[in-house]
C-alpha cells in the first residue's frame, strides 16, 4: 500500500493527492491518501516506498498542516535509507518563492536517507494547465520508475 | 418520519460553504447535503472577492466543482433564504443548517461624505472588477462606474487594500490571464490614475498585508515608490523591500506613497477641490484627491431582524461557518480550518444524539422554488458560455447581466446580440 502524504492550506494538495491516488489505483496500484497531520512519522521508515505533497504558503513557508510533519521528522532524525520517495509540490507563480515548500521537505527526506525517485513535480496555480492533468501527468510519468 | 440520513442545508456557496459541505460529507458518506446560494452562479468570494489578477487563488474552485461532480451535494442557484424561501420553511425541511453568507458590506471610514469625492469600499470595487452583476458603484447612465480620477487615496493596509492599489496601477495590458471586467476597469481608470495615496493607521512593521502581496506593487515597472512615518520604526522586511524600491523607481509614472502610521479624519472642501485631512504623529496634514477607497475589513450587509439577515437566523441545528462567524477574518485557507472545526462540532452534536435525522430534505421545498431554481447544470451552461466567449488567454467572461445568466442557464433561444428573445420560454 502506497502512502499518499499531504499537507495542504487552501485543500488543493489534497485533492492532488486524491488524483494521484485515484491514477494509481486505477492503473494496477494500491495507494491510500493520509494528511501529513495526522501520520505517525514513526511509520515513514517502514513504508518502503511514499508520495508526499505540499503547497507553499506566504514567503516560501510550509503551510500549517505540513509544519508539524516536517518538525516531528527533525526532531526525530528516523533512518530513512530504507525509503523511496516522490514529490509533488503545488505553488504559485505570481510569488517569488513559487513552490518552494517541496523542496523543503524533500530535502529534509534526503538528509535522512530516503532516495527519491523520478523528478519533482510541480503545478503552477497561476497558469492555465489544471491541477489534476498536471498530478496525474506526473503520476504517469512515474509509474515505469516504479516498476523498475 | 424519522430518516436514516441527516439532511443538511448550506446557505451560500462561497469557500466556506464550500469547505464546509466537503468536511460534512466526509463525515457523512449518505447525508443530503444541498447549497443555496442567492445569484445563478457558484462561489461567492472565490469568483467576485478575490482579486480577478490572482487566478491562483481562485483555483480552490477545481475542488469545489468536484463537491457538485462526484461528492453528491446539489447546487440549488438563483435561491435567496428569506425571499424564495423563509429560514422557518428552510428549518422545517432540513436537519442542520450552515449559514454561510460571509459579510457583504465594507466598515466604513468615519468621514463626512463628500459631493465632489466618492468613499468607495474595496469590496464594491472589487465586487465590480469581477463582474458582479449587481454593481454599486458610482455609476453614469450607461451602468459604467464613474471614473476615479487622477488621485486616488486608498485607505487601509490589509492585502485587499494592497490588491486595490494594484488593481488600479498596474497597466491595463497587464491583466492577460485575469477574468477582470475590462470595461469596468477601463471606465475606472479613464481619467488616467497618476497618483495613489495609501494610508495605514499601524507602523510599517504591524502592517496587515502579507510581505508577498506587499512586494507585487513594488515590483511593477510603471510605479515610482515613495513613504513616510517609517523613520522612528524597528528594520523589518517589508521596510526592506520599500526602501530598495523606493531607489530603484525614481521613473516611474505613477506614483503610490505610502503613508504610516497615518488616520484619515476628515473629507474637507478645499479651494482647489476635496481634501483627505489626514492625522499622524507629525500632526494634521490635507491630500487633494479625487476619490476615497476604503479597505476597512467588512460586516453583514443586512440589518439585524432583516429576514435575509443570518443573525435572524438561529436555532440548535444552526451553525454559521466563515467570515459570518469570525467577524470577517482570515484568508480562505483559514476559513477552510474553521469550516473543518465547525463540520467537527456538528458531527460531535449528531453523536451526541443532539441532532437526530428526522427531516425530509429538499424535496419538502422544491416545488416551492422551482421556477426560480438554477441547478448545478445550469450553471455549467454559464460556465461553459464564458469560457467560450473570452478572449485568447483569458480564463472567461463573465456574464453581469442576471437575466442574462438566467436565459443562458435555462438554454433558452437567443439572438445574436446576446439578449433574450420575448416569449421564448415555454
Amino acid at each position: 500500500m502506497t502512502k499518499i502524504l499531504f499537507g495542504t492550506e487552501s485543500g488543493n494538495s489534497e485533492m492532488a493527492a486524491d488524483d494521484i491516488a485515484d491514477f494509481l489505483n486505477d492503473n494496477g496500484g494500491e495507494a491510500e491518501v493520509v494528511a501529513m497531520e495526522d501520520y505517525d512519522v514513526a511509520d515513514l521508515a517502514a513504508e518502503g516506498f511514499a508520495v508526499v505533497i505540499t503547497s507553499t504558503y506566504g514567503e516560501g513557508e510550509l503551510p500549517e498542516t505540513t509544519q508539524p510533519f516536517y518538525d516531528a521528522l527533525k526532531e526525530s532524525r528516523p533512518d530513512l535509507s530504507g525509503l523511496r520517495f516522490a514529490a509533488f509540490g503545488l505553488g504559485d507563480s505570481t510569488y517569488e518563492t513559487y513552490g518552494n515548500g517541496i523542496d523543503i521537505v524533500a530535502a529534509l527526506l534526503a538528509e535522512l536517507g530516503a532516495v527519491q525517485v523520478g523528478e519533482t513535480g510541480r503545478h503552477d496555480a497561476a497558469k492555465t494547465v489544471t491541477l489534476t492533468d498536471a498530478a496525474t501527468g506526473w503520476a504517469e510519468g512515474l509509474q515505469p520508475t516504479l516498476a523498475a | 418520519m424519522t430518516g436514516t440520513s441527516f439532511k443538511i442545508a448550506i446557505i451560500g456557496s462561497g469557500p466556506s460553504g464550500c469547505f464546509a459541505a466537503q468536511f460534512l460529507r466526509k463525515a457523512w458518506k449518505d447525508a443530503e447535503i444541498t447549497i443555496f446560494e442567492a445569484l445563478p452562479v457558484p462561489y461567492g468570494l472565490v469568483r467576485y472577492g478575490v482579486a480577478p489578477d490572482h487566478q491562483g487563488s481562485k483555483s480552490v474552485t477545481a475542488q469545489f466543482a468536484r463537491l457538485f461532480e462526484r461528492e453528491g451535494v446539489r447546487f440549488a442557484g438563483n435561491v435567496t433564504i428569506g425571499e424564495d424561501l423563509t429560514f422557518e420553511d428552510l428549518a422545517a425541511a432540513f436537519d442542520i443548517i450552515v449559514p454561510a453568507t460571509g459579510l457583504g458590506c465594507d466598515r466604513r471610514l468615519p468621514v463626512e461624505a463628500h459631493p465632489d469625492c466618492p468613499v468607495i469600499g474595496a469590496g464594491a470595487l472589487i465586487r465590480a472588477l469581477n463582474g458582479h452583476p449587481d454593481m454599486a458603484l458610482p455609476a453614469h447612465a450607461d451602468g459604467l462606474p464613474r471614473p476615479l480620477g487622477a488621485r486616488v487615496a486608498v485607505v487601509g493596509n490589509g492585502n485587499v487594500a494592497m490588491d486595490v492599489v494594484r488593481l488600479l496601477a498596474k497597466p491595463l495590458d497587464q491583466f492577460g490571464g485575469s477574468d477582470i471586467d475590462d470595461t469596468r476597469l477601463a471606465a475606472l481608470r479613464r481619467r488616467g490614475v497618476a497618483r495613489i495615496d495609501v494610508f495605514g493607521r499601524s507602523p510599517i512593521g504591524a502592517a496587515k498585508f502579507d510581505l508577498s502581496m506587499f512586494k507585487e506593487i513594488l515590483g511593477l515597472a510603471n510605479v515610482r515608490v515613495s513613504q513616510s512615518g517609517t523613520a522612528a520604526c524597528p528594520p523589518c522586511d517589508a521596510l526592506e523591500a520599500l526602501s530598495a524600491a523606493e531607489a530603484r523607481s525614481a521613473n516611474g509614472a505613477l506614483s503610490i506613497h505610502f503613508h504610516f502610521g497615518a488616520q484619515p479624519i476628515a473629507l474637507l472642501h478645499g479651494p482647489h477641490g476635496p481634501l483627505l485631512s489626514v492625522e499622524t504623529g507629525d500632526g494634521i496634514a490635507s491630500h487633494e484627491v479625487d476619490s476615497v477607497i476604503t479597505a476597512l475589513g467588512f460586516h453583514d450587509s443586512r440589518p439585524s431582524g432583516h429576514p435575509c439577515s443570518a443573525q435572524s437566523w438561529s436555532g440548535a441545528q444552526v451553525f454559521p461557518v466563515g467570515w459570518l462567524q469570525n467577524g470577517g477574518k482570515g484568508t480562505i485557507a483559514a476559513n477552510r480550518k474553521s469550516a473543518k472545526e465547525t463540520a467537527g462540532e456538528i458531527a460531535a452534536a449528531a453523536k451526541d444524539r443532539h441532532l437526530v435525522p428526522a427531516a425530509p430534505g429538499f424535496a419538502a421545498v422544491a416545488d416551492r422554488i422551482a421556477d426560480t431554481l438554477v441547478d448545478y447544470e445550469g450553471w455549467c451552461r454559464i460556465d461553459a458560455h464564458e469560457r467560450a466567449t473570452c478572449a485568447p488567454g483569458r480564463p472567461r467572461l463573465k456574464l453581469t447581466d442576471r437575466a442574462e445568466m438566467l436565459a443562458v442557464a435555462r438554454a433558452l433561444p437567443r439572438d445574436a446580440d446576446g439578449t433574450d428573445r420575448p416569449h421564448a420560454a415555454h
